[in-house]
């Protein structure tokens, strides 16, 4: 006698993009400070403070896209399997040692290896799922946690015994290049803005829109939506339940590993250079609703800026206490999330 | 075993982790025919419309359809086979609106097939197209008892099994239920019905049967157990 296990728990996948006009007050707000910032600093009245200040809010936007990405795979899990995958972020760090391996080894460049890299990712969570995390789904929270964490110790262990604890980063010979007029890196205002940043935050935006797509129009996103929402409805007009939770995990891993190449030429690789985009995405997750894709996107992008232009107004401190100070205050004031919970 | 059977559960047992529901259940229905089952509380009528959709796995016995074994598939594989289920709770898709909901329906459909159904459907509730653009949670009860009729017709059922469509309605509105079966069988649909209404219900179906403590206590044509002294005792309160 068994179940077969669909649970009429009501998801709240969401999978529209949605900005509320307060975003834009809240961007708004943020660049004020900053202006004011520049008059009341003691570098204010010299140009350098404008130019910091510009910095902050061009590496915050651009680091945020990027961010967003990594909590959309996260949030993408969640809406779908409930579960919170605290290996999201070791993932991430095992897709960018993959990565590192066919760029400084096989001698493929980081970029080309985004064909490589998530697909390869996706297997991985797909398997991981199927293997590890499946046999848990009808437990109890706090084990499902508790699976996903010693995961993620497993895994960056295994990176440590492999690659040791050395830094290791990639190379781009075309990183100072220049493309027509254009040089890199840019400088704008005095503000120095890498070619491999900028190649991040448009590489996360368009594999952002392309899994907004397949979301939306699919056929398989389709059964993903119905599936996050209500896994006993979606079984019963016939969305096989088990197979689209599989297929989540590993497009969601996949996701974290395509933000993971992108940001490789750019950041040196540890086994816990995953660690604080963990910790990230999960707090980005919170703030833009869990299981509201849309809302990790734009969510991401205030939490890069808030850790910039943060790190500017509390100097001497972590970026992530800013970061934090808004995560308490979402939970406290909003916990259904910013973005409005089940409205759009 | 008549030939014509649609569907066939032959001692089956059933029920959840450790608890023991269905004791040898045995039931038939035959294409084209509404039967009934009907039974108290907790009898364990959502129990077997459960098995026979798949979402759950019997421990013990046959359930068949057209002659071949359907233990063991998924619900999902079931809809493929033209085995759809209205739930006792519905299980919509609440934040997406009715339209969205009926094209959900027909999931396992051609894009031609839904176009057709969905004008079926639309034909069958009227109410369903004037607010197609409403979200589903926002419907009253009624009109989500519609759409969830109208989303498992979306799948183009051969057998439709319906737990308790008329459940919590209006008597008015218990009347349209019972109208849109008889409809729902003109078009050759067979349905499988569950409900705690069993005079109405026995008078609308072909054959019924009636479920006590998860075991099939009697069975015969509607009006045979109309007019058995334990279905009018037990269940018309006569
Ligand atoms: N998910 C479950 N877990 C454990 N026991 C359950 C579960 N669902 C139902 N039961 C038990 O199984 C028995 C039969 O329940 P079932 O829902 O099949 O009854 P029913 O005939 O549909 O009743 P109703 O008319 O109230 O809908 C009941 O004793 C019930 O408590
Ligand atoms: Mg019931």
């Amino acid at each position: 006698m068994s179940d077969a296990g669909a649970s009429s728990r009501t998801g709240r996948l969401q999978t529209r993009l949605h900005v509320p006009r307060w975003v834009w007050g809240v961007v708004l707000a943020l660049v004020v400070l900053l202006w004011r910032w520049t008059e009341v600093s003691d570098l204010a009245v010299t140009p350098a403070g404008r130019t910091i200040a510009l910095q902050a809010l061009t590496t915050g936007l651009l680091i945020g896209g990027v961010y967003g990405l990594v909590a959309m795979g996260l949030s993408l899990i969640f809406g779908v399997l409930e579960i919170i995958n605290f290996a999201h972020g070791a993932f991430l760090t095992l897709a960018m040692y993959l990565t590192w391996v066919l760029a400084d080894g096989v001698g493929i460049d980081p970029y080309l290896t985004l064909l490589i890299t998530p697909l390869l990712m996706f297997l991985v969570g797909a398997a991981v799922q199927k293997v590890v995390i499946n046999p848990a789904m009808g437990q109890p929270l706090e084990n499902q946690l508790l699976l996903t964490f010693a995961l993620s110790i497993l895994i960056e262990n295994a990176l440590l015994l492999a690659f040791s604890a050395n830094p290791r980063s990639v190379r781009l010979d075309y990183a100072n290049a220049s493309i027509g007029p254009v040089e890199f890196p840019l400088r704008i205002g005095g503000a120095i803005i890498e070619l491999p940043r900028i190649v991040a935050f448009v590489g996360g935006l368009a594999v952002a829109w392309a899994l907004f797509s397949f979301l939306n129009r699919s056929r398989v996103g389709t059964a993903i939506r119905a599936a996050g929402l209500n896994r006993t409805g979606a079984s019963l007009v016939g969305v096989n339940v088990d197979r689209i939770q599989v297929l989540t995990f590993g497009l969601g891993t996949a996701v974290a590993a395509a933000a993971g190449v992108l940001v490789l030429p750019f950041l040196t690789l540890e086994p816990t250079t995953g660690t604080q985009f963990n910790i990230l995405s999960f707090v980005i997750v919170v703030l833009g609703g869990l299981g509201n894709i849309g809302g990790a996107l734009v969510g991401g992008i205030l939490i890069g800026l808030t850790q910039e232009i943060g790190g500017l107004l509390f100097p001497g401190q972590s970026k992530l206490l800013p970061v934090f100070i808004i995560f308490i205050a979402t939970l406290f004031l909003k916990p259904e999330g910013l973005f409005g919970g089940g409205a759009e | 075993m008549r030939r014509n059977n649609l569907l066939v559960l032959d001692q089956v047992n059933a029920g959840y982790g450790g608890l023991q529901v269905l004791h040898e259940v045995s039931l038939e229905v035959e294409a084209g025919e509404v039967v009934a089952l009907v039974g108290a509380n907790g009898a364990g009528k959502t129990t077997t419309l459960r098995t026979i959709a798949g979402l759950l796995v019997p421990s013990a016995g046959r359930i068949e359809l057209e002659g071949e074994s359907v233990v063991g598939l998924g619900p999902h594989d079931l809809v493929r086979r033209g085995v759809v289920m209205v739930a006792e709770d519905r299980e919509l898709f609440g934040a997406l609106t009715v339209y969205e909901n009926l094209v959900m329906g027909a999931f396992t459909r051609s894009a031609d097939e839904r176009g057709e159904s969905l004008d079926q459907v639309h034909e069958l509730f009227p109410i369903l197209e004037e607010r197609a653009q409403q979200k589903a949670e926002t419907m009253s009860g009624g009109q989500q008892q519609m759409l969830a009729i109208g989303r498992a017709l979306m799948a183009r059922p051969r057998l439709l099994l319906m737990d308790e469509p008329s459940m919590g309605l209006a008597p008015k509105l218990v009347a349209d239920v019972f109208a849109t079966i008889d409809r729902i069988r003109s078009t050759g649909i067979t349905v499988l019905l569950v409900e705690q209404n069993a005079k109405r219900t026995l008078e609308t179906a072909d054959r019924g049967y009636v479920i006590e403590s998860g075991e099939i206590h009697l069975s015969g044509t509607g009006d045979e157990l109309l007019a058995s002294d334990d279905v009018r005792r037990a269940y018309l309160g006569l």
